[in-house]
C-alpha cells in the first residue's frame, strides 16, 4: 500500500479575524488527480495558499503531512525542495530577473536538497528547450523577465512550464484555467496531462468544470463555506456544472 | 532650568585652517603658473571666506551634513614621490577598462600626456592662456563653496581633447589614487574635456585609496560636447569607507549632443555627486543615471541639476537607491526649463529599496518650469522589496536570502545596463552581486 502523498486533517485557518477553512480533510495518493471545486469564497484559494506556506494566512487547528513530514513547519522554500508546487492563481511579474536565470537558480537549489550536483549551462538549456515545448513556450521567453508583460495565457502557460522544469511530487494548480481561452486552456491541459506520473499527485482547483473536461479526475471534492462538503467522481463535476452551486448549497444547509 | 545654547556650525576654524593652506601652498612660489590662474585661486579664496562652509540650514546641504566629515581634519596635498610599482598595483587591473591615466594625490603622472588629445592641466595651462580663461566658466564658484575650495588649490587634472568627427576607440580610465598613508588628505583635481563636432569619447573616472588614514576627493570637471558628439562619463565609487568625494561634473552640450553619465556609488564614506548638464544647442540628449548601494554608515548624496536652455532637447535622469544599515541616501534632482526652452522633454525617476529601519533617504525633485510646452514628469517612491515577488520566488525553492539578492541584484542592474562599456559594467555587475551576496552570509 501506498503512502499518501498530502494528508490533511481538520484544517482550520483564517486571515485576520476571519476563518476561512473551518476543517478540511483530505488525503491524495501519488498518481491522482483531484479537484477542488466550489463558489467563489469557498476556501479554495486559501487552501492552496495555506499549503504553499504564504504568511497571510494563520493556521489555528489541524495538520497537514506532506510525504509523512509535517508541512506546517517548513518554509516555503522547504516545502518547495521536498516536491511541493504552486501554480499561481495571479504569477507575479518580476522587472529584471530573466526567466531563464530564475529557473536555473530554482532548478539547482532543488537539485542540491536532492544531493545532486547543479547543471551546467549546456545541459540547463537542454531541459529548458525540451520542457518549453510541453506548453509550446518560444525559448525567445527565457531571456525575457519573468512574466513581466506577458499575456494571462502566457503567464499560466509559463505556470506549467516551471512545474515541468521543477518535477514536483505534488502540483497545486489554483484556477490555473481561469481568464484562457479555449486553445490556451487546451494547451496548458496537455502540458499538465503529459506530467502525469504514477510518482505524481495533482490537486487541480477550479470554478468551473471546463478545465476537468481536459484534465480528468480520480476524484472531485466540493468546497463550501471552508469544508469539504461533497466527494465523488468525475460525473460530480458534471452534475455541479448542470444544477449549479446553489444545489450543493442546498444540500449543504439540510445536512447542517 | 537648563539653558540651551545652539551649536555653533560656522566653520570659521575650518575656513581659517583652508586659508593658512593656502598661503603655504601658493604665496612662496607662483613661478611657471600663469598670473590668470593665480588671480582665479585667490578670487576663489575669497569667494570661500564669503560663503563659509555651508551648514545644514542651507538649501543645497539640508540633508548632508559637511561637518562630521570636514572634523577629521585633512591635509591639503599635491602631488608627492611615490614608488611607480605602488601606483602600477593599483592601476593595473583597471587596463581592462580603457587606457589609464593616474592622478597621484592630484597631479598627474606617467607618460601619457601626447600634448595634443590627452594632457595633464598643468603642463597645458603653462602653454594655453585661451584654455586658462576658459577654466572656471562652466563650473563657477560663485555661490559654491565646494567648487571654490577646488578653485582655489587649482593645481593639475587631465585634458581631454577631441578633434572633431574623431572617435576615441579605448575609454580613458582617471585613476585618481589617494595616499593617506600619512596622514588624512584632501585632494582638489580639475579636469577638462572637450569633445568637438561629431567627436565621440569614453571617460572612465575610478578613485582609490592609498593607506590607511582617511582620504577626501573633491574633484571637478568641466566638459563640452559640441555637435553631434557624444560624451560618456562612468564614475566608479567603490573604495573603502575611508575614502570620501565630493564631484562636480558640468558638462553643456551643443546642438543635437549626447551626454551618459552614469555614477555607481557602491562604496566609501562620504559621498556627494553634483552632477550639471546644461543643453544649449537644440536636439541635445542627456542621461543621467546614478546607483547607491550603501551599508554601515555611508551616505551617497545625488545632488543633479538639469538645464534645459533651448528647445526640442530631452534629458533623461534615473536614479536607485538600496540602503541598509545605518546609510543615507539623498537624491535631490533638480531640473531647469527656461522660458524659450519649448518642447522639452525632461524625465526624472527616483527609486529607493530600504532594507534597514536605521537606513534613511531623504528625496527632493525640484522642478522649475518656465516654459509652457513642455514634457516634464517625475516621479519617486521609496519601499521595502515587493512581498509577492519574496513568496513567488521562495515558492520555487529559494532561500529568503537568495530571492531577495535576486530582486536586488535586477534593481540595480536597471541602472548598471546603461554603462556602454562593456569591461566596466561586466565587472561592476559581478561586484554587485557579491555585495549582495556577501548580505546573505551575515
Amino acid at each position: 500500500m501506498k503512502r499518501p502523498i498530502l494528508e490533511i486533517r481538520n484544517l482550520h485557518a483564517r486571515v485576520g479575524e476571519s476563518e476561512i477553512l473551518r476543517g478540511v480533510d483530505l488525503v491524495v495518493y501519488p498518481g491522482e488527480v483531484h479537484a477542488i471545486m466550489g463558489p467563489n469564497g469557498s476556501g479554495k484559494s486559501t487552501l492552496a495558499s495555506v499549503l504553499a506556506g504564504r504568511e497571510d494566512y494563520e493556521v489555528t487547528e489541524g495538520e497537514v503531512l506532506f510525504d509523512g513530514k509535517n508541512l506546517l513547519e517548513l518554509s516555503p522554500e522547504e516545502r518547495a525542495r521536498e516536491g511541493l508546487f504552486l501554480a499561481f492563481q495571479y504569477p507575479v511579474e518580476i522587472p529584471g530577473v530573466s526567466t531563464a536565470t530564475f529557473l536555473k537558480t530554482a532548478l539547482n537549489e532543488l537539485r542540491k536538497h536532492r544531493g545532486l550536483e547543479p547543471l551546467d549551462a549546456m545541459e540547463f538549456m537542454t531541459i529548458m528547450r525540451q520542457r518549453a515545448a510541453l506548453v509550446q513556450i518560444d525559448p525567445a521567453f527565457f531571456s525575457r523577465s519573468v512574466n513581466e508583460g506577458f499575456s494571462g495565457g502566457e503567464k499560466k502557460r509559463n505556470e506549467i512550464f516551471q512545474l515541468a522544469m521543477l518535477e514536483p511530487r505534488l502540483a497545486i494548480l489554483d484556477e490555473t484555467d481561469s481568464g484562457l481561452d479555449i486553445d490556451a486552456l487546451r494547451i496548458v491541459a496537455d502540458g499538465v496531462n503529459a506530467l502525469r506520473s504514477p510518482d505524481r499527485a495533482f490537486v487541480i482547483i477550479t470554478h468551473y468544470q471546463r478545465l476537468l473536461n481536459y484534465i480528468v479526475p480520480d476524484v472531485v471534492h466540493v468546497l463550501y463555506r471552508g469544508r469539504i462538503i461533497k466527494t465523488g467522481t468525475k460525473e460530480l463535476a458534471l452534475e455541479l456544472e448542470a444544477k449549479g452551486y446553489d444545489w450543493i448549497k442546498d444540500t449543504a444547509e439540510l445536512e447542517a | 532650568m537648563t539653558t540651551v545654547v545652539a551649536q555653533q556650525h560656522t566653520g570659521a576654524p575650518i575656513i581659517e585652517r583652508i586659508a593658512g593652506e593656502f598661503a603655504r601652498q601658493f604665496s612662496t612660489s607662483e613661478n611657471g603658473q600663469p598670473s590668470l590662474i593665480a588671480d582665479l585661486r585667490l578670487r576663489a579664496l575669497e569667494e570661500l571666506q564669503r560663503l563659509g562652509i555651508p551648514t545644514v540650514r542651507h538649501e543645497e546641504w539640508k540633508y548632508t551634513n559637511l561637518f562630521p566629515l570636514l572634523a577629521k581634519g585633512f591635509t591639503h596635498v599635491v602631488g608627492g614621490a611615490v614608488q611607480p610599482s605602488a601606483l602600477e598595483n593599483m592601476t593595473a587591473p583597471l587596463q581592462r577598462w580603457g587606457d589609464v591615466v593616474a592622478m597621484y594625490n592630484g597631479r598627474f603622472v606617467g607618460s601619457r600626456d601626447d600634448g595634443q588629445v590627452l594632457l595633464s592641466l598643468a603642463s597645458a595651462l603653462a602653454a594655453d592662456t585661451a584654455l586658462c580663461a576658459r577654466i572656471g566658466s562652466l563650473a563657477s564658484f560663485d555661490d559654491k563653496a565646494i567648487v571654490a575650495w577646488n578653485t582655489a588649490f587649482l593645481n593639475d587634472g587631465v585634458v581631454l581633447r577631441v578633434p572633431a568627427n574623431t572617435t576615441l576607440e579605448r575609454p580613458i580610465v582617471v585613476a585618481s589614487v589617494l595616499d593617506a598613508r600619512e596622514h588624512n588628505v584632501v585632494v582638489h583635481e580639475r579636469h577638462f574635456v572637450e569633445v568637438g563636432s561629431g567627436g565621440f569619447a569614453q571617460l572612465v573616472l575610478v578613485q582609490r585609496a592609498l593607506g590607511d588614514g582617511e582620504s577626501l576627493l573633491n574633484q571637478v570637471l568641466e566638459g563640452w560636447v559640441g555637435e553631434s558628439a557624444r560624451l560618456v562619463i562612468v564614475v566608479v565609487q567603490d573604495g573603502p569607507p575611508r575614502s570620501h568625494a565630493l564631484t562636480t561634473h558640468t558638462i553643456e552640450l551643443a546642438k543635437e549632443a549626447r551626454v551618459e553619465m552614469i555614477t555607481v556609488s557602491i562604496g566609501g564614506g562620504f559621498v556627494r555627486n553634483m552632477p550639471e548638464v546644461r543643453l544649449s544647442g537644440s536636439h541635445a540628449d542627456a542621461h543621467l543615471y546614478g546607483l547607491t548601494l550603501a551599508d554601515g554608515t555611508m551616505l551617497v548624496d545625488h545632488h543633479t541639476a538639469v538645464e534645459h536652455r533651448v528647445p526640442h532637447c530631452t534629458s533623461n535622469q534615473l536614479y536607485k537607491a538600496i540602503l541598509d544599515g545605518r546609510a543615507t541616501g539623498v537624491f535631490n534632482g533638480k531640473i531647469c526649463v527656461y522660458p524659450d526652452a519649448q518642447k522639452t522633454s525632461a524625465y526624472q525617476a527616483n527609486r529607493n529599496i530600504v532594507l534597514s529601519r536605521r537606513a534613511t533617504i531623504d528625496a527632493k525633485p525640484q522642478l522649475e518650469i518656465y516654459a509652457n510646452d513642455v514634457r516634464c514628469t517625475h516621479g519617486c517612491t521609496v519601499g521595502r522589496l515587493d512581498d509577492e515577488a519574496m513568496f513567488y520566488l521562495r515558492s520555487r525553492g529559494l532561500s529568503k536570502a537568495e530571492a531577495e539578492a535576486l530582486l536586488l541584484t535586477a534593481f540595480a542592474e536597471e541602472v548598471t545596463t546603461t554603462i556602454p562599456i562593456s569591461p566596466v559594467r561586466d565587472d561592476i555587475n559581478a561586484t554587485i552581486e557579491h555585495l549582495l551576496h556577501a548580505d546573505e552570509l551575515a
